[in-house]
């Protein structure tokens, strides 16, 4: 008689609270930047909302301009946090790249997936892992670090692709250290430079 | 650029930070107090948010004043109190947890204030250059 199978615990998965003051100083960045606009240029800067206006593009551009900031502080709490996406929030991110991710694939560093978001059952071994930088980096970075979607096209060793049956004049464009590297560095210092410390979106006081 | 901005950017900031600050100053000089208190340990306890909550009535009550539709000075106007009345919570919690001995982080609680209040200040700015740009161009 074998053993009773024990019962799989669930992964605690940390609860992140982002509350107004948080993300304050973004939206207060915006604001600031609404207000500067409309005192340097006090004629055109108006007359380009009001001509957006009367075309119908200001509806598009503020849901998008929303989108990309709601976008902007999910993925800065994430990276503060270290957090995985849920699944929920992960399909809404990658609502951006839909329309690339049918031709192509992601492959960045332990990113190397054909599913570039993370089900339930892989929460809790990546959880139990450690830090999930370079997964939350690849999501904002499938954009830039695209390979066409051939699975023997591209193999993955550490942080460096494989390119080998590429097409030749791809590869100059595909070299990671060219694309990648200089996109993460930007992604970088845009996190850090807008919250420099990693403890303002501690969830409990 | 008109002057009246900066003006009015220096007339918060001098009434709202610099005056307490050498408020504090001048006590510790006149009771013969070591204490040389710095601007970061004086709003330590959220009272930044105090001064936000000060900038919100002041451009709410502009806000009434103007010539806008009744809907778009009560959505300005409630939009503008509830940022303003979380500003003025900061202070309000951390004096509770102080009172009640609830655990009470000072770094967080002025870090809190200063975005609130910050927040505060750059949407009472848009209100207020909005609010002179529409008087500029109903006075013509």
């Amino acid at each position: 008689v074998s053993a009773p199978a024990p019962a799989l615990a669930k992964p605690q998965r940390p609860t992140v609270i982002v509350r107004l003051a948080d993300a304050a100083v973004a939206v207060a960045t915006l604001s600031l930047i609404f207000g500067l606009l409309l005192v340097f240029f006090p004629v055109a800067f108006p007359r380009i909302i009001v001509t957006s206006w009367q075309r119908g593009y200001l509806a598009m551009v503020l849901m998008v301009l929303t989108l990309v900031l709601d976008a902007f502080l999910y993925l800065r709490a994430s990276y503060l946090r270290s957090a995985k996406p849920t699944v929920l929030v992960a399909a809404c991110l990658g609502s951006f790249a839909n329309r690339r991710r049918r031709r192509t694939q992601l492959s960045y560093g332990k990113c190397r997936r054909s599913d570039n978001f993370p089900g339930p059952a892989e929460s809790a071994s990546s959880y139990q892992r450690g830090s999930t930088r370079s997964y939350l980096l690849g999501i904002g970075l499938r954009c830039f670090s695209a390979l066409p979607r051939d699975p023997a096209s591209a193999t993955v060793q550490g942080n460096k692709l494989g390119t080998q049956q590429l097409n030749p004049s791809l590869r100059l464009f595909l070299r990671p250290s060219f694309y990648t590297q200089a996109v993460q560095r930007v992604v970088r210092w845009i996190l850090r430079s807008v919250s420099p410390t990693r403890s303002s979106l501690i969830s409990t006081f | 650029m008109s002057l009246k901005w900066p003006l009015w950017i220096s007339l918060y900031v001098v009434l709202g930070v610099l005056v307490p600050w050498a408020t504090a100053l001048s006590w510790a000089h006149q009771h013969g107090s070591e204490m040389r208190p710095r601007v970061r340990q004086l709003f330590q306890r959220g009272e930044l948010g105090l001064v936000g909550l000060v900038v919100v009535i002041s451009v709410i009550w502009n806000l009434l004043q103007s010539q806008f539709m009744q809907q778009t000075i009560a959505l300005a106007a409630v939009l503008l109190a509830v940022i303003g009345t979380m500003a003025g919570d900061v202070w309000i919690e951390s004096y509770c947890r102080q009172s009640t001995g609830t655990a009470w982080n000072s770094e967080r609680t002025r870090r809190d204030s200063r975005n609130l209040a910050f927040l505060v200040f750059t949407m009472g700015s848009v209100v207020e250059i909005i609010l002179d740009r529409f008087a500029k161009v109903a006075a013509l």
